[in-house]
């Protein structure tokens, strides 16, 4: 064993372990590693000196011996110090390797050295520099972070510029699709992470040389390119290449983030991309995205989006372009309706046929809505993958287009959107019975609910359903009361109970009708005229504010004596039922069967179903074959123009005969009307109730409009109150909010009109208005 | 894989990598130098230039006693201060003081931070309890103060009897 | 040329001798007259201390090259044990050798020392006068780290002082506000003792009645009041005329309820080394304010009176009249036993 130095020798114990050194650090000239021997043997002269000046000989005063043994310490430790300043600083590169390639080799032999010298000086680390650094020297430092900031000071600061630009120089060689030593980069890379050091706290990771000396120039070399490279592609490509080159581009640099960039640049990395790849170049593809649309192309739509996501800001003119391209959709496709309509009512006309009146098909209108939102709600969730801005503008502007097109708001029209309307018999048509099953097999309940859910004016279209149901109820129309019910359910749940209560009720009153029906019957038998009651009498007893009926007063109906045990029967049993109700009949409403023993003998006799009105005009000739028009009108108590409507589909089924003949005659008091004897007809069942030429649709249209306004009102007005009462002082401009607002479910109130509603109040001293424009409430 | 230790006076002793590792210095050096190669029987060489045979023989002993034991985290210095002798190091350094000082002496050398801890317990428990004049018999420790310098060293650092 | 150099020489060594006498000075104890000594020889040569010790180690390792203290080469040449150059002229002797202080450095012995100072603080002091050597290394400033978070984390502060100057259970953090200088925050920072209690004596004469004219009874009243800390924040009182053989070996809080008269209050001292005791009745908060100092040489052994008083339900302060109290002086007792709840790094 070679013999170690003196251990108070300070040069004797450096000269020895110097070679070592050099051979663990990497300065020796030949390729021999580094023995066990000599690892030893350097670690045991560096032990044998700190412990031997630590054992201090007592013949010192206490003083200078501490003293002493402080300084020792030190002179190693500066010694080594300086060793490796200068092995660092006289580090070569060697042509023809690159400074990068040189750095790098350097580099890792150096740090592995450093962990060397590290467990060798161990035990100057474990006393003398724990104990230094404890008293408050914080510029001694272990020795493997002594080699560190040697490496720092003398190797790295003075050529981290240099250093930097190869660096970069590789980076672009690599987006240039050459192939490079990414091993090479990833090291040199990572030197600047762990040459950080907090000369603080040891212990904490440091980035402040990487972000300084290398993140930096490298984000913003990265910007240069990019935003060079993707303007320069622009102008050669057009944009649905320039999407698959963004994010082919921006896949690899994240690649290359994970290979070989630090964890931290990770996010200023993307941010760099984003901004110079996809903000700055926005508005191109903004322009694109509507052409897009035109040609359909989903799957570009869906990358443009994904560029797009990767920086949420830029996705909001995106959405708004969507949203005004659907909305133009929507309304041109409505457009084009109204134009076919026009055109086929023009062609009939062309032919010689009178001139139709230009009836919108609730079915085709609904369509046409319906493919619009559907063909853009399949964009949104696999193009755009159901992003909430992009529902949001489907939303708002199926809203839009959906309510207000050429054929709800004609120009001119200052009516409620007839979306609602339309609505409303689309569902009558589903929901009726109905002889062509293929009308209705591309109907359905959805339909009608996507609808429904961007109606403005709901309260219309509750009207008019009513108003519709009403009429399947009592003629029992319906195709089956489970859709009816699958209906009334969905209303509900998207909107209110309250909402269809009223329709609610109606059903309640069929039900418990149907029960009176089968009391009724059991009754009447019981009764000493039971014969002369009708046996199948089905009687609709109707709540009268839910159903959309109106009891005129006037009627001076006689209803026929044929029928009025029936009704006085009824009536008994329905006051002691119920005592102190009041029956209203409604005579226009009701129909019947009526057996007509017109056949020829031995066949059976034809069955006409008819209206109460047409059941008055027909039992009479039970007693004559001849009736004048007034003399009709004497006996039942209807107006001429009442039966005249009646008895048209008689007159047309060659029923009646009138003379003289002729639709005007019809409507002639004088004009006789004879029973046919020889009726014939193909079917036994004859329905006279169809051809009834009905008054009422105009009216009806305008009656329903008129409530729906009323409703309205009274809706306003209960609103204003209620907020008052609970807010008993506010502005007007924040009382017309916040009645909007409320309404907002129901229908969308116009300013004027709320405000037609708060005079009102005023009036009735509901409300006091104050000279500053507000109101206070008036228990 | 097995290591051949070799003391200053030229001993040799082979042991399981894994004794030899509860120095933290052999450790260190097979990390740096060694290869991990398992199958190399061949006896890597250790030599110790700083600790005698019978020391050394000493200490392995400790080693492949503890060469399973999981000793606390280095960081905690008050666990490691507070935590008492286990018995049987207690027994095993039960020789006389020249031989438990080379033993704390090696254990420092090496690296064995649970064995000097072990040694400098010890050491501190039979300092325990004892006025001066014992310590000094205990320890043959030369008195070269005068009575007054003694007197004097008393009074500054009695302070430090109270906590 | 050589004149000058001669004339520097010259000053040299004279500047060298007076260090030499102030050395020795120090060494006896007549700390006033090394300084003197010092001071001169700095003001003649101001680097003469480097100068000195440079001739000392060339002297020393001179000495030391005949016969070294090499364990290397002591373990080779076994036998010559004789002429080791521990310069302790005794060695030479047949006496027994000490082997802890030839065998083990001066970084071992603080290691023992550290532990020594955890498990038996009066061995510690016992054992730093046993020689020069060892009392050197007993309070090494690493020792006085030791001590230090031994000691700190273990003090009571409010919350308040904690917030305002910034208080961590971290001594290493806490120490750099002395420039880490472990002895001087041991010296400077407060702290209040567990393992023992704070005594105070007060004897007054009390006068009797006046019967004769020529002398009045008098009477010597003796009391004391006995005041322990622990760690968890409470404190233990009490104020009686039993003397403290009767009382020292029972005072523990959990004798509350059997030493009459006893105490519980809350206390919480404060980087100035106000301690503030704090109890509540149901009409009144107790508020009793003392001040820890130190005492000679031993640290913060006192404890001194500021104020005692009263805190009504209307924040009404009032006053004790304090006049003949007197303070508190701290005794070590070895048999208590201290629990601390927390674990502190």
């Amino acid at each position: 064993m070679t013999e170690l130095p003196k251990s108070n020798d300070l040069n004797a114990t450096w000269n020895f372990v110097e070679p070592g050194l050099k051979r663990i650090i990497g300065g020796s000239e030949d390729n021999v590693g580094v023995t066990p021997q000599m690892y030893m043997n350097v670690y045991s002269a560096i032990y044998n000196y700190c412990v031997n000046k630590s054992r201090s000989p007592n013949n010192l005063s206490s003083n200078n011996a501490s003293q002493s043994s402080l300084l020792v310490g030190a002179e190693i430790y500066e010694r080594l110090k300086k060793y490796l300043s200068v092995y660092v600083k006289q580090l070569q590169r060697t042509p023809p390797e690159s400074f990068l390639e040189f750095y790098v080799k350097r580099w890792t032999r150096y740090t592995v050295g450093a962990g060397y010298l590290n467990h060798v000086f161990d035990y100057m680390n474990r006393y003398w520099v724990q104990k230094e650094r404890n008293d408050g020297r914080r510029d001694i430092f272990d020795v493997n972070t002594l080699a560190l900031l040697t490496w720092r000071d003398y190797m790295f600061l003075p050529h981290a510029e240099y250093l930097v630009k190869e660096i970069l120089a590789q980076i672009e060689l690599q987006r240039d699709n050459q192939v490079i030593d990414t091993k090479f980069l990833s090291t040199a890379i990572k030197s600047f992470v762990l040459l950080g050091i907090d000369v603080q706290d040891l212990k904490k990771p440091n980035l402040h040389i990487y972000i300084d000396n290398f993140e930096k120039p490298f984000l913003e070399s990265t910007r240069q390119f990019y935003a060079a490279e993707s303007a320069e592609y622009l102008s050669s490509h057009n944009v649905v290449d320039y999407l698959r080159k963004a994010e082919q581009r921006i896949n690899e640099e994240e690649s290359r983030e994970t290979l070989y960039l630090d964890e931290h640049s990770k996010k200023p990395l993307t941010d760099t991309l984003n901004d110079v790849l996809i903000v700055a170049h926005s508005q191109v593809m903004y322009d694109e995205f509507a052409n897009l649309l035109e040609q359909n192309q989903i799957d570009h739509i869906a990358k443009m989006f994904a560029l797009f996501n990767r920086v949420p800001s830029t996705l909001d003119p995106l959405a708004e372009i969507f949203q005004t391209y659907i909305d133009l959709k929507g309304i041109t496709a409505i457009d084009n309706l109204k134009n076919d309509i026009q055109n086929e009512a023009s062609k009939a006309e062309a032919t010689g046929g009178k001139k139709p009146k230009q009836q919108v098909d609730p079915k085709l209108y609904v369509k046409a809505l319906i493919q619009v939102y559907k063909k853009f709600q399949q964009i949104v969730s696999t193009a755009f993958q159901n992003h909430p801005i992009f529902v949001k503008a489907l939303d708002s502007a199926c809203r839009q287009y959906i309510n207000n097109n050429s054929i709800a708001k004609p120009p001119g029209f200052r009516g409620t959107s007839k979306t609602s309307d339309l609505l409303a018999k689309y569902s009558d048509n589903l929901l009726k019975k109905n002889k062509d099953a293929d009308a209705t097999s591309d109907m359905s309940v959805d339909d009608i609910m996507v609808i429904f859910k961007f109606l403005n004016d709901k309260d219309a279209f509750e009207t008019h359903y009513r108003r519709l149901l009403a009429k399947r109820l009592i003629h029992g129309t319906s195709s089956s009361t489970e859709a009816e019910e699958t209906v009334i359910q969905r209303l509900q749940s998207e909107n209110s109970m309250e909402y269809t209560s009223k329709i609610t009720r109606m059903f309640q009153d069929v039900r418990s009708s149907h029960t009176l029906r089968a009391t009724f019957k059991d009754e009447a038998s019981k009764r000493a005229d039971s014969k002369s009651i009708v046996a199948d009498f089905e009687p609709f007893v109707l709540t009268e504010t839910m159903w959309p009926f109106s009891f005129s007063k006037n009627n001076k109906f006689q209803l026929p004596a044929d029928l009025v045990p029936t009704y006085s029967a009824f009536q008994d049993l329905y006051g002691q039922q119920h005592s102190g109700r009041i029956l209203k009949w409604l005579w226009n409403l009701s129909r019947g069967d009526i057996k007509a023993n017109l056949q020829k003998p031995g066949r059976a006799p034809f069955t006409l179903s008819c209206t109460l009105y047409q059941m008055a005009i027909l039992l009479p000739y039970n007693d004559s074959d001849t009736y004048t028009l007034s003399e009709l009108c004497k006996l039942t108590g209807l107006d001429a123009p009442v039966i005249s409507n009646a008895i048209v589909p008689m007159v047309k089924y060659r029923l009646l005969q009138p003379s003289p003949g002729g639709m005007d005659a019809l409507s002639q008091l004088d004009t006789k009307f004879t029973v046919v004897t020889e009726f014939k007809s193909k079917k036994l069942k004859v329905n006279l109730v169809q051809g009834v030429r009905s008054l009422e649709s105009k009216q009806e249209v305008e009656d329903a409009e008129r409530e729906i306004n009323e409703d309205r009102r009274y809706y306003l007005k209960a609103c204003i109150v209620r907020i008052m009462k609970a807010r008993k002082h506010l502005s007007h401009a924040a009382l017309l909010n916040e009645v909007v607002q409320q309404s907002h479910q129901r229908f969308s109130a116009k300013v004027a009109d709320i405000k037609k509603c708060i005079d009102e109040l005023v009036d009735t001293e509901y409300l006091q208005r104050n000279e500053d424009q507000s109101y206070d409430y008036l228990a | 894989m097995s290591i051949s230790i070799i003391s200053s006076d030229g001993e040799p002793f082979k042991v399981e990598r894994k004794v030899a590792e509860r120095s933290v210095l052999i450790k260190n050096m097979l990390g740096d130098l060694g290869n991990d190669d398992d199958d190399d029987d061949e006896s890597f060489e250790v030599p110790i230039p700083n600790v005698r045979g019978s020391v050394l023989q000493k200490i392995l002993e400790w080693c492949e006693h503890h060469k399973d034991t999981a000793f606390p985290d280095d960081e905690d210095d008050d666990s490691r201060k507070s935590a008492p002798v286990e018995e049987w190091d207690r027994e095993f350094l039960r020789v006389d003081q020249e031989m438990l000082y080379e033993i704390i002496l090696g254990a420092n050398y090496l690296n064995i931070r649970p064995l000097l801890d072990a040694g400098c317990k010890v050491v501190a428990e039979m300092i325990r309890g004892k006025t001066p004049e014992e310590i000094r018999r205990t320890f043959n420790i030369v008195n070269d103060f005068s009575p007054e310098e003694e007197a004097a060293i008393k009074r500054e650092n009695e302070w430090a009897e109270d906590r | 040329m050589t004149k000058e150099i001669n004339d520097e020489l010259a000053v040299q060594d004279k500047a060298i001798n007076l260090y030499k006498q102030g050395e020795q000075k120090e060494l006896t104890g007549l700390m006033r007259d090394a300084i003197i000594l010092y001071r001169s020889a700095i003001k003649l040569y101001p680097g003469v201390e480097k100068l000195y010790r440079k001739q000392l180690s060339e002297q020393y390792a001179k000495e030391k090259e005949e016969s070294t203290v090499d364990q290397l080469t002591r373990m080779k040449l076994s036998s010559e044990s004789d002429a080791d150059a521990e310069v302790e002229d005794d060695n030479a002797t047949a006496v027994d050798p000490c082997w802890l202080l030839e065998i083990l450095p001066d970084d071992i012995l603080i290691e023992i020392i550290t532990i020594l100072a955890y498990i038996d603080p009066r061995a510690h002091v016992s054992f730093s006068t046993t020689c020069q050597r060892i009392s050197r290394v007993s309070f090494d400033p690493i020792i006085y780290k030791h001590l230090c978070k031994q000691i700190y984390p273990h003090q009571v502060y409010s919350q308040v002082t904690r917030d305002l100057n910034n208080i961590s259970d971290d001594q290493e953090e806490m120490v750099k506000s002395w420039d880490f200088n472990w002895k001087e925050m041991l010296h400077d920072r407060p702290f209040v003792k567990y393992h023992g209690v704070y005594i105070s004596k007060v004897s007054y004469i009390s006068e009797g009645e006046r019967e004769y004219t020529f002398y009045a009874p008098v009477k010597l009243v003796t009391y004391f009041r006995y005041l322990r800390f622990y760690p968890d924040g409470t404190a233990f009182k009490l104020t009686t005329t039993d003397e403290p053989a009767i009382i020292v070996p029972i005072f523990h809080k959990e004798n509350h309820e059997s030493i009459k008269n006893s105490l519980l209050t809350k206390w919480h001292i404060e980087m100035d080394g106000q301690v503030i005791m704090t109890r509540k009745t149901s009409d009144f908060e107790f508020v009793e304010e003392l001040k820890v100092v130190h005492l000679g040489d031993r640290k913060y052994h006192r404890l001194l009176w500021v104020n005692s008083g009263t805190i009504d339900k209307d924040g009404e302060r009032s006053y004790f009249n304090m006049k003949k109290e007197k303070p508190f002086n701290f005794s070590g007792v070895k048999r208590y036993e201290v629990h601390y709840g927390r674990t502190v790094a």
